[in-house]
């Protein structure tokens, strides 16, 4: 067990290697002033560590702004997404008659949105519908269609016993879904972050990863909107690692928690 | 003769479950036709038939889980029978120990319902001590904390077996329970559940399609007709135990059953 974790490790940082490697490469042959190398990149980080952005803004307060955006719509995800999820699939009726209305909705991309959110919404609101469009899809869908995949025998061991509807969906059904419902929620959070650039391209605030990016690209110091992604990309990692150890802990009664 | 019997005897048997003619249809297919019979307080009484014709649907009948379109085919002392009232336990032929529940806190799952849900008075430290003296009954001391994939096939019905025991149940159900089990594990488990059952003394019903099996657990064997199933006849088996495979007796009821099961 001890082996594959470390060569894990070894497998991991090799591949970051060659991908920095290529990158290099690929700018070194290109020559573009608008593809940066990785060496321009890591002196527009530093730069952006020490001073700011060019309005003053520190990279930490950017990364704040998004966190507590994505924070919120991804919270406001599950907290509609998993109780709906479960109602949806205890009810399946429910969920037929409401198909012709969700399913299109859910493949109408978020960004797409962005003409009736800048009519509809002002400020914050803006940030966490977009985010929250993105997250609440997964979370949904996945909690709503692990209900049907309970083994019925434990249903009918519980219902043997003397237990009512009630205990069976706390004691039987909920435990038996959390790990799907996990699972949808790390889809959830991740399709979030993506929503982030959208989210803040209309915000109406100067702050943000996503902003970060788009300022830059205007102003075509795209070694600084390279900054700006790769922390997306980190942080993103970071927490779905959060996620799996909370899964791995919570869920240590299955044999695999699939990453 | 039973009627001089019934006079005479002081301790006669209780009968505790009544199975009034249960009759049985899924869509066209008439699955159980008029099936009937008794079970004794304390008996251990098998259903022995073809398989797939419908032991297991008259099995979920009893226990209340397959409705059927008569009001109240099935009485336990008397009472139309209602798991919410009546101590039933159930033990499946598939796995049915919980995964997110080690073994002690899968054992202890009837009676944390019992508790929660129909309100028996019943204390935390006597829900305790009845786990200990049945994990101590079953052999799994050693294995409480452990979850159901780390255990193998024949220690996860023993957890279900514990679990159905423990109740102190009125009736005990059991569906083929160790048909999924290989040979040794079978015997060894039938053993147990023997010595469980005479330690304890509940009426169980015992369904199988292993006429050995039944030859070696039952006091009486129900055995049933192919599809649509009616009751073919009620056989007792009253050999000694522990009962011996080879013993002529246990051949010679063996031989009996089988030729009453036979379809072919």
């Amino acid at each position: 067990m001890k082996n594959i974790i470390t060569s894990d490790k070894i497998l991991n940082i090799v591949a970051i290697g060659v991908f920095i490697a290529l990158w290099q490469l690929i700018a070194t042959t290109i020559k573009s002033p608008f593809f940066p190398d990785v060496i321009e990149t890591v002196a527009a980080f530093i730069d952006l560590v020490k001073y700011g952005d060019l309005e003053g803004y520190t990279l930490l307060a950017h990364i704040e702004a998004s966190l507590i955006r994505i924070g919120a719509g991804f919270g406001l995800a599950c907290l509609i997404g998993i109780p709906l999820g479960l109602v949806m699939g205890l009810f399946p009726v429910t969920y037929e008659g409401l198909r012709a209305v969700i399913e299109p909705i859910r493949y109408i991309p978020p960004i797409a949105w962005i003409p009736l959110i800048i009519v509809l919404l002002r400020g914050f609101s803006r940030f966490v519908f977009i985010i929250w469009l993105g997250a609440f899809f997964p979370i949904l869908i996945n909690t709503l269609t692990s209900i049907p995949r309970v083994n019925p025998v434990h249903i009918n061991v519980a219902r043997v016993h003397g237990a009512n509807r009630g205990y069976a969906i706390r004691h039987i059904v909920i435990p038996s879904v959390l790990p799907e419902v996990l699972a949808g929620m790390r889809v959830g959070l991740g399709v979030g972050w993506m929503c982030i650039v959208a989210a803040e391209m209309i915000g109406g605030e100067m702050i943000g990863l996503g902003y970060l990016i788009l300022k830059y690209a205007q102003l075509h110091m795209i070694e600084y909107s390279i900054v700006g992604m790769v922390l997306i990309g980190v942080i993103g990692l970071i927490m779905n690692e959060v996620l799996v150890r909370i899964e791995k802990h919570l869920f240590k009664w299955r044999w695999e928690v699939v990453v | 003769m039973s009627r001089t019997i019934k006079k005479t005897a002081p301790n006669e048997k209780n009968v505790k479950i009544q199975v009034r003619n249960v009759t049985k249809r899924f869509g066209d297919l008439l699955v159980l036709d008029n099936v009937g019979f008794s079970v004794y307080e304390n008996e251990f009484l098998c259903i022995c038939g073809p398989t797939g014709c419908g032991k297991t649907t008259l099995l979920n009948i009893i226990a209340g889980l397959t409705p059927t379109s008569d009001s109240a085919p099935i009485l336990i002392d008397g009472e139309p029978i209602n798991p919410q009232r009546h101590n039933i336990s159930f033990v499946f032929q598939e796995p049915s120990c919980l995964p997110w529940r080690n073994v002690r806190d899968n054992i202890r799952l009837g009676l944390e319902i019992k508790k929660a849900v129909l309100k028996h008075d019943i204390s935390e430290s006597e829900v305790e001590e009845k786990v200990r003296r049945i994990v101590n009954l079953v052999g799994l001391d050693e294995f409480e904390e452990y979850y159901p994939h780390q255990i193998s096939g024949g220690m996860k019905q023993r957890v279900a077996v514990a679990q159905a025991f423990v109740t102190d149940p009125d009736l005990l159900l059991m569906d083929e329970p160790f048909g999924y089990l290989d040979v040794q594990t079978r015997y060894y488990m039938e053993k147990e559940v023997l010595k469980i059952w005479e330690k304890l003394k509940r009426t169980v019903i015992f369904v199988t399609h292993n006429i050995e099996e039944a030859v070696y657990l039952a006091e009486r064997t129900v055995v049933l007709t192919e599809l649509p199933a009616r009751v073919k006849a009620v056989i007792p088996i009253d050999l000694p135990r522990p009962r011996d495979y080879t013993d002529p007796e246990f051949v010679k009821i063996r031989r009996q059953i089988t030729n009453l099961v036979k379809w072919w």
